[in-house]
């Protein structure tokens, strides 16, 4: 059989981790922007846009992950719709992080006091001057812990993204735990990896929430 | 900022509206307003002259803090019609209630200053945003008003390093800043400590010294007696009965005032 | 929460409701011959038929065979890796041509699929320690035993355990091995290669065939319809066993004899 040695395993581990970190950041961007459109399309009090997103956030909360991606290239696929791997897995990943972004935004802002709202209105602001000055900026301070907690979520998730193809780091430690027949070593490396690409994620929401709270009690 | 012969002219820092003095600058006909099956406001008519103080007294689910928010739009109202310093209420319209919301400016019982501005900042947001006005004019105007309130050195501090009265002297000044014709006064002191409702009661009584029209829900009667010009009591969603403050604490006529001025004193 | 196995069964049975396998009516040669590339699924994760280097680069028996397919048919070989849980979908929605994949024949696949001939011997079975007594399955009762989710042994072991066996099952075949050699479960339910492995890597264990589960080759599979490209693939395996080469593959990777494969 094929002998790995420790700094192969590593090395090709880490080389793996690349698509990890690509497919998270197009992940959380791209499901950033869509969730915040979201947002601002359901703050608007159109019944039938809050309804409507309300479904979409029902319906990618509700089923698993890993199914998205199979429906969005095995599924599409019976239909007659080609995609590459590359093309499902971001389109899942960005639809699966917007509905929970956008879910996770919608209590912030709640959270906001309606005074705050009450107080921007008779002082005549128009809604979209109410959100950008007065309450997205508060929202922000209320939002950073959810969001970077949901963050390293998605890092994990993109594990998933193996069923239509994707060798990131997950699958790449099965494979050389499957030929060197040594689990506890390659995992424990696969673990130690995640771990080094979430704890800065958690370290800079610590300096992030610390700077909003500048002038807060 | 014109001259003229109106009080108003002398002191710089209040701008005349475009009422004349002594004409009706709010007017307030047949409104009826529900929450859901819950009728609250049951057929309002009043008329509040410029420069008039009108103090609206009554116990708890009277509808007097409901009519207060109708008149500047935070709550929408059923029937009747609404106009304010000639400009009438139309709910529909996005455009007409921020035209409206110029002319009308609002004191709320738990100040509502954004958390995330400093003082000045919070006073010069909606001049900047509405009216376009330039930095260094909004500045010293924002400067100007701070000053007014007696809180001018606290422009650079933030919300949250001042009293409970400070605050609400600052949400004075901020409302001041888009130069209202009207200023609603929704319970501005039942937040307070007893301490610090002075302070601010006394930024309001020059305010109605300088010609400034007030609609104000309050609690403190004493006040209401000393500045008032008129006392409104409501009862029920109506007006149940209104005068100067001499007869209205004086001599009260329907035993529904009686029975609640007696309660203040237990 | 869904079980690979059955979003693809779900998957499956819905194709069988879709009239693609027909409609599609075999192009597939054709489009392999005019791309001059062939598609091909095969594992990256199952040694010795298709696992990988330190370069990370696949290799092993059914990379062989999928090597050899594309030289007799003159075009280049894409090698897509593939596991039991997509690999049948990836046919079906034609992302790949074949799948060289220690794909064993069953009735349930037949429907969807189609199969060439054989190519390599395989077989799976219960295994326990020297120690543990089993002669019949009957004697599996009460036991735990080591299974890979989704994988031939899964299914074999279902139809012929006893209901008071404790099945474990592993999302892979490391894992699978894994808990059997640190004495998680008394039994494993596996492939021939795969204990060839763990024997190597623990000597000392102990560890015995005791039962056959099934003797199931490996066949390439085929979407179904295409029955051009069948042929074709056909032609090339009864090529290579009349030549001896998938005589020598076997011998290389599985260090024993083809046997006697069938069509």
């Amino acid at each position: 059989m094929v002998e790995f040695t420790l700094w192969d395993i590593l090395r090709n581990l880490l080389l793996a981790a690349r698509w990890t970190v690509v497919l998270s950041l197009i992940a959380f961007a791209g499901g950033g922007a869509v969730g915040l459109v979201l947002l601002v399309l359901r703050l608007t009090g159109n019944r039938v846009a809050d309804a409507a997103i309300g479904a979409y956030v029902q319906l990618f909360q509700g089923t698993p992950l890993l199914m998205q991606l199979f429906l969005l290239y095995f599924g599409i696929a019976l239909f007659g719709v080609e995609t590459s791997p590359w093309m499902a897995a971001c389109v899942a990943l960005i639809l699966y992080a917007s509905a929970y972004l956008t879910e996770i935004w919608r209590g912030c802002v709640a959270a906001v006091p309606r005074g705050q709202w009450e107080a921007s209105a008779s002082l005549a602001l128009g809604f979209g001057q109410q959100l950008a000055h007065v309450v997205l900026p508060q929202a922000l301070r209320i939002a950073v812990p959810p969001t970077v907690g949901f963050l390293v979520q998605v890092v994990k998730g993109t594990a998933l993204a193996s069923v239509i193809g994707f060798v990131e780091l997950t699958k790449a430690g099965g494979m050389i735990a499957n030929v060197t027949y040594e689990p506890l070593l390659v995992y424990g490396c696969v673990a130690l990896i995640y771990f080094a690409l979430c704890f800065p994620i958690s370290l800079y929401a610590g300096s992030l929430e610390r700077k909003l709270h500048v002038g807060r009690r | 900022m014109s001259a003229g012969a109106d009080p108003s002219a002398t002191n710089p820092v209040l701008v005349p509206p475009h009422t004349e003095v002594g004409a009706p600058i709010v007017r307030i006909t047949a409104l009826r307003k529900s929450f859901g099956d819950n009728e609250v406001l049951k057929g309002i008519d009043l008329d509040v002259m410029r420069g008039e103080v009108v103090a609206v007294i009554g116990k708890s689910g009277s509808g007097k803090s409901t009519l207060l928010r109708c008149i500047n739009g935070l709550e929408a109202f059923q029937e009747g019609s609404l106009t304010v310093d000639g400009k009438p209420l139309l709910h529909e319209s996005a455009q007409a209630m921020r035209e409206l919301r110029q002319r009308v400016g609002m004191i709320f019982q738990s100040f509502n200053l954004f958390p995330h501005l400093s003082v000045g900042r919070n006073v010069m947001l909606a001049p900047r945003l509405v009216k376009k006005r330039r930095p260094d004019e909004n500045e010293a105007r924002a400067r100007q008003l701070l000053d007014r309130v007696g809180l001018a050195e606290k422009f650079d501090a933030m919300p949250d390093q001042l009293s409970g009265g400070q605050q609400q002297r600052v949400a004075i000044a901020r409302a001041l800043a888009m130069d209202p014709a009207v200023l609603l006064c929704d319970e501005i002191t039942s937040a307070l400590d007893p301490e610090l409702v002075g302070e601010v009661l006394r930024v309001v009584e020059s305010l109605a010294e300088d010609g400034m029209t007030l609609l104000m829900v309050t609690h403190e009667m004493g006040f209401a007696r000393k500045v008032a010009d008129r006392v409104i009591f409501m009862h029920q969603g109506r007006v149940h009965e209104s005068g100067p403050p001499d007869s209205i604490f004086g001599a009260p006529r329907t035993p529904e005032l009686k029975q609640f001025l007696s309660s203040l004193h237990e | 929460m869904l079980s690979k196995r059955s979003v693809i069964v779900a998957l499956g049975l819905a194709a069988l409701a879709i009239p693609f396998g027909g409609a599609h009516a075999q192009t597939a040669l054709d489009d392999v011959l005019k791309a001059k590339t062939v598609r091909i699924g095969v594992p990256t994760d199952y040694p010795p038929y298709g696992f990988v280097g330190p370069d990370l680069k696949p290799m092993g028996l059914d990379i062989d065979v999928a090597g050899l397919i594309g030289t007799r048919l003159g075009v280049k070989v894409e090698l897509v890796p593939v596991v039991s849980a997509n690999r049948i979908p990836y046919l079906q929605t034609r992302k790949v041509d074949l799948i060289v994949s220690t794909l064993g024949r069953n009735e349930e696949r037949a429907k969807i699929i189609d199969f060439s001939h054989a190519y390599a011997p395989f077989y799976q079975g219960v295994f326990a320690l020297k120690t543990t007594e089993i002669k019949t399955f009957a004697d599996l009762a009460g036991k735990t035993v080591a299974v890979a989710r989704g994988a031939m042994e899964d299914e074999m072991l279902a139809q012929v355990a006893p209901p008071t066996t404790i099945v474990k099952r592993f999302e892979d075949q490391a894992a699978t091995t894994a808990a059997f050699a640190s004495g998680q479960t008394q039994v494993i339910a596996t492939s021939v290669s795969n204990i060839g492995v763990l024997s190597q890597k623990n000597p000392g264990l102990g560890v015995e065939y005791k039962l056959l589960l099934r003797d199931s080759p490996c066949f390439v599979g085929i979407a179904k319809g295409e029955d051009a490209l069948r042929g074709k693939v056909n032609a090339i395996i009864l090529a290579a066993k009349a030549d001896g080469t998938l005589e020598k593959l076997s011998q290389k990777w599985l260090k024993r004899g083809a046997g006697d494969l069938p069509l």
